[in-house]
């Protein structure tokens, strides 16, 4: 090959690489656009929950189908007791908590059984889902419907299975032992089932950051926005999340995902696919997915829902360290789950899930994050080369940072209008302010961990490294 | 007449239980959250506290527990008012020393009615 | 390359208009925010000013307070917050006084919106009310609204002020039949049972199919008449499994021990939720008879039947006191 001919080949690919890189991040936009608008739709029609809790419990006492709140605990000695305080006060007419020990280094156990004067029982395990040996079962003396399981160290999703195996009410809820449920969180989510005539199997809900509010005695005593402007970012990213995307989805039938802080299942189904997979970083997401897989080849008709009220708080990183390995965590859950369910992509045997939920998970989770970052350097290359119409790097830019920030703040509008839970106007401010400036930067450095991520999925890294948190105290 | 505090956020129920009881003739004085109550009592010494039992900051039971755990202020008679329905709560609010337990909603001459019985007891 | 040019320009302009009317609705809700918060004391002290105002009234004293400067919004607002503290003769004088204020004139136009979030809302404040003009308002409504999820809504309005129209009624206004029973169309069921127990009855002599006459008969147990013992007996030998169970939790819900004879035979029934529903009628009903057969229950090859045993046998030896929770324990299972 000649170098002319070398150097048009060349040319040609950057010229490839970078329409590639623009559709690709036209086309995510413009679907973050229409999840926006069928979000705002969504918002604008729905019947606005019944005013607080007060009410649902006088209608719906003795309807509500009773739950069971599944809480694993690694090593959370100096919270658990008001953790699972908390979890007991819960509003809703009939709940059980299950803690499930997953083997902890510290006292948690010990701490369980003097606060809640456990004393052990034969309870029976219904189905055995986890992989670990179950050691001991205790109940409460002051609290029956509190139920300890001990058990040998595991992971998140073997600790979650195994209080799934004890599990004996129609519903179960799966929660992150540091999740802080709204008092009337329960209630909430389990509404849907109130209208269900049989399809629903399981309900999302949203859920939001704690960072900066006052927690005390394992609940929510005053909401605020952190100062760091890491959780206020995120705190962006969860209302693109939870108020757009999820309600979308959930409206348009394709709810891929139900975070593990937070998620009520019907149990049957549950026990029925085994429960979460033991084996990848993003059991939350591949439990969905394969309900969804499992469902569809058995041709039964059912409904996954999405509550948009916010029914928990979470605990977010402080940093960027930390923030790091939770998103290089999510990726490569992401990529692990489009792995193992690779022949549901496209496939018309799946319906809307296979041809438009997956697609469009591979072009968020796969192509999104390369090709934004590979985007930033190769279109102003190419129009500095004189290959490329420099308006095309011009309008790359506008529709990757300001269109991405329209979409942000298009989100705290639906907040603001809808679920107003930001506490004033300043707060309201700050946030907006992030919302505008996560696009420079805060973003990218985000899909750098997410190549991470990608790395570690092609090494099949499958360490857990601790996400380093702020206690609740500390700021 | 007596003294007698009223503890809860919300402003309507304040005004409400307020206005019965100072149509029967009591002072009130108000509080609006478990800290502010604890502050008041521990001060004024009132002669009966209406408690809510869901408070910011501090909640009713614990304010309810702080009271009966000081010797100075564990003779002042409680009464909880909740929007709990279910029995454990009740039993939990009488053993840990609340005298009346009333759950919203409720009828303003029934509160009145228990307050001035627990007030001639104390005497 | 004009077009492209005209397409890259169209997406720069689209971004920035995007962004700039976006921004500016944000502007503009957060200016909202900001006078609702400097006003936020001033609106407690009215919304004070009010709530101490009724309360005179419904005490029969003269008003007080500068009533002019108090929006029918306010009013509404307060009033329903009151009126949810509220129980007994002062609530229903508290709703008179806010009807006579002309508060309920609103909300009946309110009930007229096109927008459907907004006739729930008024539905819900039509319960409040709950006087004559508000259950026609909510009956023209579970009739003719042409939202399904509006008169479901409207039903339960009418459910909670005792006014549903007969069941056979409301089935077909909810177009019931049509799909699978959900919790609310049960409710509905359970609800109407007190207040027409014969027409739940005939309605069993309809060509149902076997998922809604389980619910119907249900509903029989939570209509308070020991009278249907024999009818429950009678679905107690039908061959539907839901109908068999339904049974049984409907003459535990009557809590009559007159059905002792054909509840304990279904200790042996072949279905074992069924099995399951008749051990927790016993235990339900306390009968200490039918110990010898539950304890034979404890080696049942289903799991859900050996659990529910095991609890049915403690209560039983705790005794009468245990009945009522016993009745919880037999909610929390799920017989899956």
């Amino acid at each position: 090959m000649t170098w002319a001919g070398f150097q048009d080949a060349a040319a040609q690919a950057v010229i490839a690489v970078a329409f590639f890189c623009f559709i690709v991040v036209f086309l995510r936009n413009a679907i973050g656009l229409a999840q926006l608008l069928i979000a705002g739709w969504v918002f604008g029609t729905r019947i606005e929950p019944s005013e607080g809790a007060r009410e649902l419990w006088q209608r719906y006492a003795d309807l509500a189908m009773p739950i069971t709140v599944i809480a694993p605990a690694y090593n959370e000695e100096l919270s658990i007791a008001e953790s699972v305080k908390a979890l007991l006060a819960l509003e809703y007419p009939d709940h059980e908590v299950i803690v499930v020990n997953d083997g902890s280094k510290d006292d948690t156990l010990g701490e369980l059984l003097r606060v809640f004067e456990m004393e052990k029982c034969d309870r029976k395990q219904i189905a055995k889902l986890q992989q670990t040996e179950i050691r001991e079962t205790y109940i409460s003396r002051r609290f029956p419907n509190l139920l300890v399981v001990d058990k040998e160290n595991g992971r998140k999703a073997d600790a979650a299975n195994a209080g799934l195996g004890f599990a004996r009410t129609p519903l179960v809820c799966v929660i992150d032992a540091d999740s802080i449920i709204e008092p009337d969180g329960l209630l909430r989510a389990a509404e849907p089932f109130m209208h269900d005539d049989g399809r629903l199997v399981a309900v999302g809900g949203a859920i939001r950051i704690v960072n900066g509010s006052t927690v005390k005695g394992g609940s929510l005593q005053e909401i605020s926005v952190a100062k760091g402007l890491v959780p206020r970012f995120q705190v962006v990213e969860y209302l693109r999340a939870f108020l757009t995307a999820r309600v979308a989805n959930a409206h348009t039938n394709t709810l891929m995902l139900i975070s593990g802080a937070f998620g009520l299942f019907r149990r049957s189904t549950l026990v029925e696919i085994g429960g979460y997979r033991h084996d990848t970083v993003g059991e939350d997401l591949e439990l969905v997915v394969r309900l969804h897989r499992h469902l569809r080849e058995q041709k039964r008709d059912y409904q996954l829902a999405f509550v948009p009220d916010i029914v928990c708080w979470t605990e977010a990183p402080a940093g960027l360290k930390g923030l790091d390995n939770q998103r290089a965590r999510w990726q490569q859950g992401s990529l692990e789950t489009l792995q193992r369910h690779r022949r549901m992509i496209c496939n018309p045997r799946y319906g809307r899930i296979g041809l438009l939920a997956m697609p469009h998970i591979v072009l968020e989770d796969i192509l999104g994050p390369p090709a934004e970052l590979v985007g930033y350097l190769v279109l102003p290359a190419a129009a500095l080369l004189g290959l490329l119409d420099p308006m095309m790097a011009v309008a790359f830019f506008f529709v990757s940072i300001v269109f991405g920030s329209a979409l942000s703040v298009g989100t705290l509008v639906l907040e603001e209008q809808q679920l107003r839970r930001t506490p004033t106007a300043k707060d309201l401010l700050r946030i907006g302010w992030a919302a505008l400036i996560e696009n420079f930067g805060y973003r990218q450095i985000n899909l750098w961990y997410r190549l991470q991520g990608v790395l570690r999925f092609v090494k099949k890294d499958n360490t857990w490294a601790a996400v380093p948190r702020a206690g609740f105290n500390a700021n | 007449m007596a003294n007698i505090l009223i503890a809860d956020d919300d402003p309507i129920l304040v005004e409400l239980v307020k206005f019965r009881l100072e149509g029967a003739g009591h002072v009130t004085s108000v509080a609006s959250n478990g800290e502010e109550a604890l502050d008041q009592i521990k001060s004024d010494k009132p002669d009966l506290v209406v408690l809510d039992a869901m408070m910011p900051i501090v909640s009713g039971p614990e304010v309810l527990r702080a009271i009966k755990s000081d010797p100075e202020t564990k003779d002042i008679p409680i009464v909880m008012l909740t929007a709990r329905k279910g029995e454990a709560d009740v039993v939990t609010a009488i053993r840990s020393g609340a005298a009346e337990y009333l759950t919203k909603p409720f009828i303003p001459q029934e509160l009145l009615v228990r307050i001035e019985k627990l007030l001639k007891e104390v005497q | 390359m004009i077009s492209s040019w005209m397409f890259y320009n169209t997406i720069i302009g689209g971004s920035v208009w995007m962004a700039g009317v976006v921004i500016a609705i944000f502007g503009l809700l957060v200016l909202r925010r900001y006078i609702a918060e400097r006003r936020m004391a001033a609106n407690k002290r009215i919304d004070a000013a009010i709530t101490r105002s009724y309360l005179r009234r419904v005490a029969g004293h003269r008003p007080e307070g500068d009533e002019k400067s108090w929006t029918g919004e306010r009013r509404l607002a307060a009033v329903s917050q009151i009126q949810a503290l509220l129980r007994g003769g002062e609530r229903d004088r508290l709703m008179q006084i806010a009807e006579l204020d002309g508060l309920l004139a609103a909300t009946l136009r309110r009930s007229h919106s096109w927008r459907r979030s907004e006739r729930v809302s008024a539905i819900r404040m039509l319960q409040r009310f709950g006087s004559e003009a508000c259950v026609a308002r909510l009956r023209e409504m579970l009739a003719r609204d042409h939202s399904q999820r509006v008169r479901v809504e409207a039903a339960f309005a009418l459910a909670a002020a005792y006014a549903l129209p007969p069941p056979r009624e409301t089935m077909r206004i909810l177009g019931m039949t049509a799909r699978a029973p959900s919790k609310l169309d049960i409710a509905l069921l359970r609800a109407s049972a007190p207040e027409y127990p014969e027409q739940l009855a005939l309605l069993l002599e309809d060509d149902l199919s076997p998922v809604w006459r389980a619910q119907v008969i249900d509903s029989l147990g939570w209509s308070g008449n020991v009278g249907f013992i024999g009818l429950l007996e009678e679905a107690a030998r039908q061959e539907d499994v839901e109908v068999r169970c339904a049974a049984m939790r409907a003459c535990a819900k009557l809590g009559h021990p007159g059905g002792r004879e054909f509840i304990i035979s279904a200790l042996h029934d072949p279905a074992a939720t069924v099995r399951t529903q008749a051990v927790s009628a016993c235990s339900a009903l306390g009968l200490k008879e039918a110990e010898g057969d539950i304890r034979r229950l404890l080696c049942d090859p289903e799991l859900w039947v050996r659990l529910r045993a095991e609890q049915a046998l403690e209560a039983l030896a705790e005794g009468i006191g245990a009945a009522s929770s016993t009745f919880n324990h037999n909610t929390m299972m799920d017989y899956g």
